[in-house]
């Protein structure tokens, strides 16, 4: 068997995968002893200087670097299931896809000051579509009044569009972020 | 006004890029291709194809994002798809040359910027040696968790290997690199 450390009866190996666990649930055997410490110490000083390592090794991508990686997702943008819009007589079919309906909401719920939308669900159901969407909002901004300032954004702007009459449009706030600038 | 996309934190641009919003990825792509080179260039130990290999892995990537299970972990993510595709271009490379690999690291020929020649870029320079002498089969897992921030499951998943034999590995290569780094406590 490998060797333990100090007085702790734990191996390198077991001290590492505590480490990497976060030093979660606490071992009090590894925690009270000094060698111990000092090892873990040892190894939470590599992964700051990992971190180091990584940041001088980054080097900032140009434009046309993004650019081929961009053009080739925009040629491939998934436009989800085709909705079909309530005809106006029986002749022409009108679809709308679910990639554009969602791009509608993003749109008008970013429009509304302190948040930004993040993940849109539509569900056609017994005739009515029902909208469910996540919002990020900016720390410190009042989340009850942009939820419902982004519900009638949202139903302003959704409603002229819809395969199907608009029935709900639930919100939930997911993420509160702050602006790093 | 609204925040710009550009401010929105990973996994709510994940989510939405899941919900095929091409601008929410383009900022992913913007604010993690720096990081993705440096991984696929220490990856690959070269850093000639790693531009290559970390474009192809962001389309990819995109393909595939309806199998991304946690939007906040996204850049590890990421980083999983470039080991993915630089193993497939080093297996490629393996077979096709009759030469092998130059042993020495090629990434080191830019020169650095002058205000990191300190202290700080000696030791993060020693711990450059440290890794290239590892074993590979340690190193790659060492990047994995340390650079790339895997889980044991998603390192044995990635390496098709199990979570002990990861274990096992990281913990000879920590024992390595910490005997190696010695002199820098």
């Amino acid at each position: 068997m490998d060797e333990t450390i100090g007085d702790s009866g734990h191996t390198l190996e077991q001290l590492s995968a505590y480490f990497d666990a976060g030093r979660v649930p606490r071992i009090a055997a590894i925690e009270e002893d000094a060698e111990c410490r000092a090892v873990l110490a040892s190894m939470e000083r590599l992964s700051r200087l990992t971190r180091e390592m990584t940041d001088e090794d980054a080097r900032p991508v140009d434009a046309p670097w993004v650019e081929r990686v961009l053009s080739v997702v925009r040629s491939e943008v998934r436009a989800g299931r085709d909705l079909p819009i309530r005809a106006i007589d029986e002749r022409t079919e009108t679809t709308v896809t679910e990639g554009a309906l969602r791009e509608l909401v993003r749109r008008a719920g970013d429009g509304v000051e302190g948040v930004l939308v993040g993940r849109v669900a539509l569900r056609l159901d017994d005739g009515a579509l029902d909208v469910r969407l996540t919002l990020g909002v900016r720390f410190g901004a009042p989340m009850r009044t942009r939820a419902d300032e982004v519900r009638a954004a949202v139903h302003a702007a959704l409603a002229p569009h819809t395969p199907a009459p608009l029935r709900q449009v639930d919100v939930v706030v997911d993420d509160v972020f702050e602006i790093e600038e | 006004m609204s925040p710009a996309l550009d401010a929105a934190p990973d996994a709510l641009l994940a989510q939405r890029a899941q919900d095929g919003d091409d601008r929410a990825f383009a900022v992913l792509v913007r604010r993690h291709s720096p990081f993705l080179v440096a991984f696929a260039t220490r990856y690959m130990r070269s850093s000639s194809d790693a531009d290559d290999v970390v474009q192809e892995a962001l389309i990819t990537a995109w393909r595939r994002l309806d199998e991304l299970r946690e939007p906040e972990r996204v850049r590890s993510w990421l980083a999983t798809a470039v080991a993915r595709r630089a193993t497939d271009v080093l297996r490629t490379r393996a077979r096709r040359d009759v030469q092998p690999m130059p042993e020495v690291e090629q990434e080191d020929d830019r020169s650095p910027a002058p205000e990191r020649v300190a202290e700080g870029r000696l030791a993060t320079t020693a711990l450059r040696e440290a890794l290239a002498r590892l074993p590979e089969d340690q190193r790659e897992v060492w990047l994995l968790r340390e650079m790339a921030e895997l889980s044991y499951d998603e390192i044995a998943e990635r390496l098709g290997t199990s979570p002990a034999t990861v274990r096992g590995r990281l913990s000879r290569a920590r024992s390595a690199v910490l005997a190696a780094m010695e002199g820098w406590r």
